[in-house]
């Protein structure tokens, strides 16, 4: 991706969306072996597909190609049944396909690569993303994603909440979003599913504050990380109060156990010395009227220790859309025109090995 | 102005910081290769303190917000004894539906729906401090709630 903060030529934005929308991972998906007739032996569903599109709307089409190994009868399985993963691990299905490559994929690669074993008994390369569906409920990995089967409607709902969430974000209010016409508000979410950048950015650009400086960033960081488990020992020094809490302490000790960490915080669109901007200011974003918030200043704040740079990545580097972005880049360009459908901007922390 | 709101803010209730609540596993785990791989032992030293530091200081059990529950039309108001109650900043939003759904006596599955700000419904999955930092008004994350869908 060319340097996002390093030019305010629109075109050059919109020449980076355009390779945002048009950006595709291969992907190779298996029927899980305890749920093929061919155990191990079937031939995957290959196919490129949209990084911005969600894994549930391939599962029609799945449990198409997979009906005639499926040892559960076919009839009584619905898509909306099926769900993925990835190593082993279920895949949230609310997350963009392109998202999930980044966090599961690309976040580890800079130290994968000091790892000679691991990369070879590892899949070995980065592409394609291979994952596996099952359509079988019981598992409780299931429960562990916290979420309802991805029908049609609840796969909608979930993406106009995000849509909301960052319009409140952007604006204060979801007055923008509120006041969308219903035929708009549909397209929002067909021209997601179509990948239809033209008409995505038509109605996208009616949702951005336009003459007053936006409120916040829809940023969400997503962070892997690795614990080494032993400092979550019950607490020595306990008040009188506090110990009787001291039992359900103890259920919070875990195995050593990677997760992703996802941090959000309000992150205004400048670095204002004064005051928030108000209606009254009218200040409009380009007037120069304050610092605006880069990448590097909002990484700075949100994880101090992991970004003690606000210019330079040093521990770690940010990536979206699958690549890394200077610290420089403006946040509201980036949201602007490198955002997800949804509004929010993706950031994934890539541990330098 | 605190002493104009309807109730007092009130202290760990029970309900929400029981261990059943509690996430038993990681909301959003890491596959074992890549656990073993980011383990503290195989990173540079100052990486690895870093991030013992983010999890340390980030959303801990013990830090909590507070959350102020509002009745949409024709949903039963809260008891004041929990119209404000506080959260670990570490639980997901399951958490606080669950604990309206005891509150209300409406058992898992329909009729209950709860947005924030009265504008969106988050995602079960999302962490209560994240969903506090980036939407609270006067220091609470206002949920309000409703027996039928709101705010389409």
């Amino acid at each position: 991706m060319p340097a996002v903060g390093q030019n305010k030529d629109m075109n050059d934005l919109d020449a980076i969306q355009q390779q945002i929308w048009d950006a595709r991972i291969p992907l190779e998906i298996r029927l899980s072996a305890s749920e093929s007739r061919l155990y191990d032996q079937s031939e995957p569903y290959v196919i490129s597909f949209p990084r911005l599109a969600y894994l549930p709307f391939l599962l029609p089409r799945l449990l198409n190609y997979f009906s005639e190994e499926l040892i559960a009868d076919i009839e009584t399985i619905s898509p909306e049944a099926g769900y993925f993963t990835f190593d082993g691990v279920p895949l949230k299905w609310h997350f963009p396909i392109g998202l999930l490559y980044d966090i599961y994929v690309l976040s580890t690669q800079d130290v994968e690569s000091h790892d000679a074993e691991r990369s070879l008994t590892f899949n070995g390369k980065a592409i394609p993303f291979r994952l596996e569906v099952r359509f079988s409920q019981s598992s409780a990995s299931t429960q562990q994603l916290h979420l309802i089967s991805p029908s049609p409607t609840v796969v909608q709902d979930s993406f106009i909440n995000s849509v909301k969430e960052a319009d409140f974000l952007r604006s204060g209010t979801a007055k923008p979003i509120m006041s969308l016409s219903a035929a708009d508000s549909k397209l929002l979410w067909s021209s997601t599913q179509e990948n239809d950048l033209a008409v995505f950015s038509r109605i996208h650009a009616g949702l951005l504050p336009s003459n007053t400086p936006w409120r916040n960033i829809p940023l969400r960081v997503y962070l892997p990380s690795t614990t080494a488990g032993t400092d979550v020992e019950p607490e020595e020094n306990v008040t009188i109060e506090a110990a009787s809490e001291q039992g359900k302490n103890k259920s919070t000790i875990s195995q050593p156990q990677g997760q992703i960490r996802v941090i959000q915080s309000q992150i205004p669109s400048y670095l204002s010395a004064s005051t928030a901007p108000t209606t009254s200011q009218m200040r409009l974003p380009s007037s120069g009227g304050g610092t605006p918030q880069t990448l590097g200043t909002a990484l700075h704040t949100l994880l101090p220790s992991l970004f003690p740079s606000r210019r330079t990545p040093i521990l770690a580097k940010p990536l979206l859309h699958g690549a890394p972005v200077p610290m420089n880049a403006v946040l509201e360009e980036v949201a602007t025109k490198a955002c997800y459908a949804d509004g929010w901007v993706n950031i994934v922390v890539a541990i330098s090995g | 102005m605190a002493s104009t709101r309807p109730s007092a803010v009130r202290e760990n209730t029970d309900d929400l910081d029981s261990p059943s609540a509690a996430p038993a596993e990681p909301e959003l785990p890491l596959s074992m290769s890549t656990s073993t791989l980011l383990h503290p032992s195989n990173l540079p030293s100052t990486t690895a303190q870093a991030l013992q530091h983010i999890h340390e200081t980030l959303d801990p059990p013990t830090q909590k917000v507070t959350i102020r529950f509002q009745p949409l039309p024709g949903a039963p108001p809260p008891s004041p004894k929990w119209a404000a109650v506080k959260v670990s900043a570490s639980q997901n939003f399951e958490s606080v539906v669950s604990f309206l759904r005891k509150k209300l006596g409406v058992k898992g599955g329909n009729g209950l729906f709860v947005y924030v700000n009265k504008v969106f419904a988050p995602g079960l999955d999302e962490g209560v401090g994240g969903l506090w930092r980036c939407f609270k008004i006067d220091d609470e994350l206002k949920v309000s709630y409703s027996m039928a869908p709101a705010f389409g």
